[in-house]
């Protein structure tokens, strides 16, 4: 709770050193500009064409549902892979053996380009939801599982040592050291997973569905309608800016207090 | 609050071994209420083993350790603070396996925080925003707030500078002689043992073994710079402290006057 308490009271200064980014993405909007206004219309759609277009697809609703659709995928994908990671990461992490035969293994789940999981999740699932959340389960949940494995593997001897002169109980040499120790690999790679999954729903849904973000950024290119397709990548990135800097990042802040150095 | 302890540390006939190499070969000795003891040899020589068996962080494998004081706690050579917990919850992590309410660990905290010359303002800081000194305060209050009656000590304050290893061990004995401390410290400073002990372990290295006791005995409070000096040139002047160190024996006779005695060894 006072974690969420200081998050609010930092909020405003936070949300205040916001101008420096929204400055240079508008010098980026500038740069999209001059690029539209040299190769025309049809090869890159301009801002102002984008945005209506944007508004256009907002207002009908096609928009909102397939966000809602693909988010509904990506978070589906995503909170399998942080289960099932995280668990099994852990359980890998306080055994040698098990964390000796695991590595390997992640190492090549790691190394798999997620286009080819999406080419055997095509002929697996087919052009179901199954295909996305698959995809996005097996893309993110080596990450998470390589955090929790480190977390579980290098809890400090010494600090070890330390609780263990001071008699702390079994309990709260769990809550005091480990937890919060694999807490600080965890959490960044369940940041990363997040990224991660996003891209990677909108990409399955591209080649494999029907409806969804992807799918309709497929069927903008296919009417070679620019200014359509420019809408869904801006949707596309503008959610994810929003989740990132006004969900993950003060959430960040507040967490690794700890870690952050004086510059 | 001074109240009458009569608790001891007896260690007797202590072996220990890691895998083939012995470390520990007989160590004998004692530490009384109010006694500071510290063990002095070279580096690798054990005396971090030895004080692991007694704060029971090894297994005893051979020879008896008995300890009746109540409350024994230990300093390492690093301050070892926990780096996600401000300055205030470290120190009164021991008092929280203690079960105390958190209103009464701070206050107790608050109480000693300025004895140990942490300000209000650090507490609320995260360890790595504290420098090397002030780490070790927050260590010392840490074990202090306990309320021990042994202390043992595997040179804490290794890593700073003199006068701030000074200040930090004179605030100890301060707290040693008020509450009446048994203290074992390690540390490899001839100079330093001198200076804060009343007895000195003198150990062996390969295996490790006692090679001789000092027994200082003027008290601490009367010892000045002066007279630290002294002993400790005639201590360094002793044969069995030169070999255990290393150094070469001395042929010429020394300029220094070596007429003080305030020690006697038993080797």
């Amino acid at each position: 709770m006072p974690l969420i308490r200081s998050t609010f009271r930092e909020l405003p200064s936070y949300l205040w050193s916001g101008w420096g980014a929204i400055c240079s993405l508008l010098l980026l909007m500038a740069a999209w500009q001059l690029v539209s206004e040299h190769y025309g219309s049809l090869v890159l759609a301009q801002p102002l064409e984008t945005f209506a277009s944007f508004k256009q697809l907002w207002n009908d609703q096609t928009l909102p549902e397939a966000l809602i659709i693909t988010g509904r995928r990506a978070l589906s994908g995503l909170f399998l892979a942080l289960a099932l990671g995280t668990g099994l990461g852990l359980l890998a992490g306080v055994s040698l053996t098990a964390s000796m035969m695991s590595r390997p293994l992640v190492t090549v789940l790691l190394g798999m380009p997620p286009i080819a999981w999406l080419v055997l999740a095509m002929l697996w699932f087919g052009a179901s939801d199954g295909t996305p959340i698959f995809t996005v389960f097996v893309a993110t949940f080596p990450m998470v599982f390589i955090g929790a494995l480190q977390g579980a593997r290098t809890v400090d001897n010494q600090l070890y040592e330390m609780v263990q002169a001071l008699h702390l109980p079994k309990r709260m040499i769990l809550t005091e050291l480990y937890l919060p120790h694999v807490f600080s690999y965890l959490f960044p790679a369940w940041v990363a997973a997040l990224g991660m999954s996003w891209k990677i729903v909108v990409m399955a849904e591209l080649l494999a569905n029907q409806d969804g973000v992807g799918a309709s950024l497929a069927v903008a290119r296919s009417h070679l309608d620019s200014a359509a397709s420019m809408a869904w990548i801006c949707a596309i990135v503008l959610l994810l800016l929003g989740i990132e800097y006004l969900f993950l990042e003060p959430i960040k802040r507040q967490v690794e207090r700890w870690r952050v150095t004086e510059a | 609050m001074i109240q009458k302890k009569n608790g001891y540390l007896k260690v007797d006939k202590v072996d220990h071994d890691f895998v083939r190499t012995q470390v520990l070969q007989k160590i004998t000795f004692s530490i009384k209420a109010g006694e500071v003891c510290a063990l002095v040899g070279p580096s690798g020589c054990g005396k971090t083993t030895l004080l692991h068996l007694c704060n029971g962080l090894l297994d005893l494998q051979d020879g008896v350790i008995q300890n009746t004081f109540q409350n024994t706690a230990s300093m390492f050579q690093q301050p070892r603070l926990l780096p996600w917990k401000t300055c205030l919850d470290n120190m009164t992590l021991g008092l929280k396996a203690r079960g105390f309410k958190k209103q009464e660990r701070n206050n107790k905290a608050l109480k000693l925080a300025s004895l140990v010359g942490l300000q209000l303002s650090d507490l609320e800081k995260f360890p790595h925003q504290l420098s090397g000194g002030m780490q070790s305060r927050v260590a010392l209050a840490r074990v202090l707030l306990l309320e021990p009656d042994l202390l043992l000590l595997d040179e804490p304050f290794s890593a700073l500078d003199i006068g701030l290893k000074t200040e930090l061990y004179l605030l100890l004995l301060e707290q040693q002689t008020q509450r009446n401390l048994a203290v074992l410290m390690i540390t490899h400073d001839l100079m330093e043992a001198v200076r804060l002990c009343d007895t000195i372990l003198l150990m062996n290295s390969q295996p490790g073994r006692i090679a001789a006791r000092f027994n200082l005995t003027r008290s601490t409070s009367l010892r000045d710079d002066a007279w630290v000096y002294q002993t400790t040139a005639e201590l360094l002047q002793q044969t069995v402290v030169r070999k255990s160190f290393e150094l070469p024996v001395v042929t010429n006779s020394s300029p220094v006057d070596l007429r003080s005695c305030e020690w006697s060894c038993e080797c």
